[in-house]
């Protein structure tokens, strides 16, 4: 068990090398980009916490989507707020996964701190996220202040990588 | 100005959701602008983000403060907001 923890962790890489566009949005976790209005919650799909797209994760780890300061980590783990160039952004992992109480949740970054594009933020665990009730991994890629901005043109929707650009802000 | 004090009981706090419903809310009075208070930090109930960083939790009392053009309407629609979500 010990050795695959060691595979498991060495598997996610601290940073993965991003080419950063100005005004751009990079996708933060592996996997399947939806439009925002396709997830399965009202508070997200109705732009209540601003504009922004969706992500169905195909791997279990979050990269900073821009460069910038973390302006909030949730409590309870699974929610992650970067701000940068007049952009301030949520990163939503999983819907109803504050129910979990931050369970396979491992933050890597603190409020305050400075992050690069590409960065790793946290890593969660999908295994987790199947056994506890009502909880999907689907998760939301938010721009908070959206309504301030010119925004949000999506860019990308499909399988992606971390650091494909899926959103234009300006 | 005017301000009421709540005593947060959802054990979750003001997470995702129900700041994002506030905030929703105080946009509906415009003009008028509602401050969360928790000990010595505050947060403008727009500003998404500094709100949810207050970790505002079950236990917690804050206040909450309306100031502005539509502040007696705004007042009454937070305390009820207040009262059925956290």
């Amino acid at each position: 068990m010990g050795l695959f923890d060691f595979l498991k962790k060495s598997s996610v890489p601290a940073s993965v090398p991003v080419e950063e566009v100005p005004g751009t949005i990079l996708q933060p976790i592996e996997g399947k980009i939806i439009p925002l209005a396709d997830i399965a919650d009202g508070v997200f799909s109705e732009g209540v916490l601003g504009n922004g797209c969706g992500v169905i994760p195909a791997a279990e780890a979050v990269y900073a989507p821009i460069s910038g300061t973390i302006s909030t980590v949730a409590d309870t783990k699974h929610a992650v707020g970067i701000e940068g160039d007049g952009v301030e952004m949520l990163i939503h992992v999983g819907l109803e996964t504050v129910s979990m109480n931050g369970k396979g949740f491992d933050v890597k970054v603190k409020e305050g701190d400075q992050v690069k594009a590409g960065q790793l933020l946290m890593t969660f665990s999908l295994n987790e996220m199947s056994k506890a009730e009502g909880v999907t991994s689907t998760s939301a890629i938010l721009v908070t202040n959206s309504d301030d901005l010119p925004c949000c043109e999506q860019l990308f929707t499909g399988d992606g990588k971390v650091g494909t650009p899926i959103i234009k802000v300006k | 100005m005017k301000e009421f004090s709540f005593a947060v009981t959802d054990p979750l706090g003001i997470h995702a959701r129900p700041a994002g419903l506030l905030a929703k809310l105080c946009k509906g009075f415009e003009g008028t602008t509602v401050t969360v208070v928790k000990g010595d930090k505050e947060a403008k109930a727009s500003q998404l983000m500094k709100l949810m960083s207050l970790a505002v939790k079950s236990g917690d009392t804050v206040t909450v403060k309306v100031e502005g053009p539509a502040e007696n309407e705004a007042f009454a629609a937070l305390e009820a907001f207040f009262k059925e979500n956290l």
